[in-house]
């Protein structure tokens, strides 16, 4: 199985497979690899929060140390959402309609199939390095999820975690390498094809509070670009994006 | 309440003392009042804050906001070097919400010791301590947005 750039490595249980990217990679200088698990004991979210990790499902971290500036990483969590939307798309072929969610999550029919987190590093010989965490719910999806959850085998039961893990790793490889030729836009357009609510009203949940307004678009960098109701139009870096609730 | 309960005399003698001794910093906490100074090559800083509450006996390292947190921070600590925001993001001073900070003002850090870790895009980025040392300043709020090369900490 050719997994491209990313040498693969496949391990049983682990805590988290972003943590063994990062051993690895600071460990020593070495090309990229992509580590595998079957489960993660201690998977997680974004600023803590859990990523449940039962056998059956994708759990992946990709590592390499990208020819682009530290500066720019965060611009690989557009990559790692398009790898995904593209395997999806391909994998269910008309069954569902996936869209990508900024900034790094991918839906399917409105309901979440994968975690996206990456992490930087930095190499023995002080280069910095990016650990693309990617989990990709196949036999399962969690239950109880503040949103609703899907899993790939419930419209595509053939689908298995080798198939998965192969052309997820030959996306990221295109992508990355066009990427750190050709900078961000062609991603971003890749990216805007695919997203969700585009043009429609949302609602940013940052850290001090939330904010409303269009989704008008993507910056230059990958942030959310927020057309508030006083016309004026904000920068988002981090945060979580929702569609309103219904009234 | 925060009436300052000591006085310039007292001000002098320690400024005195810190000369004699040949010390840079001396901090002094009394009541709800926190006394710090430190003396530059030819000059005297007096910072004088209201002490967070009794249970900061704990804790009694200055919090982000207290003047050593000033942008102009760094010119009172000759030497010191700033860490700059590798990227545009949100900063947050803790692994997790609820988990205590990294690091704080006072803490000693080896080089790359993690300060803090800048996101965007879902992207965590931890910063490394360029150097071991002391840490004098921190410049940045939690959660707060930081542009790229904004100041974040001084270490000395």
């Amino acid at each position: 199985m050719s997994t491209g750039r990313f040498h693969h490595v496949a391990l049983g249980d682990v805590g988290s497979t972003n943590d063994e990217v990062k051993v690895r990679l600071e460990m020593a200088d070495q090309g990229g690899l992509v580590v595998t698990a079957e489960r993660q004991m201690q998977g997680r979210g974004r600023r803590g929060r859990e990523w449940t990790s039962p056998a059956g499902n994708l759990y992946s971290s990709f590592g390499f140390c990208p020819t682009v500036p530290l500066a720019r990483f965060a611009e690989l969590s557009f990559i790692a959402a398009l790898g995904v939307a593209e395997v999806a798309t391909e994998v269910l072929q008309d069954r569902a309609a996936v869209r990508c969610k900024w900034p790094n999550d991918v839906l399917a029919d409105g309901a979440k199939l994968s975690g996206i987190l990456l992490e930087t590093a930095r190499t023995p010989a002080g280069r910095d390095a990016v650990i693309i965490g990617i989990g990709v719910n196949i036999a399962s999806a969690p239950t109880g999820t503040p949103y609703p959850a899907f899993a790939l085998s419930t419209l595509a039961p053939e689908t298995t975690v080798q198939r998965v893990l192969a052309m997820l790793s030959l996306r990221l490889t295109a992508w990355t390498e066009t990427w750190e030729r050709q900078g961000f836009a062609a991603v971003r357009r890749a990216w805007l094809d695919m997203a969700d609510g585009l043009g429609k009203p949302v609602v940013a949940r940052l850290a001090d509070g939330e904010l409303h307004g269009l989704f008008e678009g993507l910056d230059d960098d990958g942030a959310l670009l927020l057309r508030q109701d006083d016309d004026t139009l904000r920068r988002i870096t981090a945060g979580d994006v929702f569609r309103p609730p219904p009234h | 309440m925060t009436k300052l309960k000591v006085d310039v005399d007292t001000v002098r003698e320690l400024a005195n003392l810190l000369v004699d001794t040949g010390l840079t910093e001396i901090e002094i906490e009394q009541d709800d009042i926190k006394l710090r100074l430190e003396r530059k090559v030819q000059q005297t800083v007096v910072a004088s804050v209201p002490a967070p509450a009794p249970a900061a006996q704990a804790a009694p390292a200055a919090a982000p906001g207290t003047p050593a947190a000033a942008p102009s921070a760094a010119d009172a600590h000759p030497g010191s070097t700033e860490v700059l925001s590798p990227m545009v993001g949100t900063a947050y001073v803790a692994p997790e919400p609820g988990a205590p900070n990294f690091v704080k003002v006072g803490d000693t850090v080896t080089q790359g010791q993690t300060l803090l870790i800048i996101e965007a895009m879902k992207t965590m980025n931890p910063v490394p301590a360029p150097k071991a040392g002391k840490v004098v300043a921190v410049l940045i709020e939690n959660e707060q947005p930081v542009e790229y090369e904004q100041p974040l900490f001084l270490i000395q």
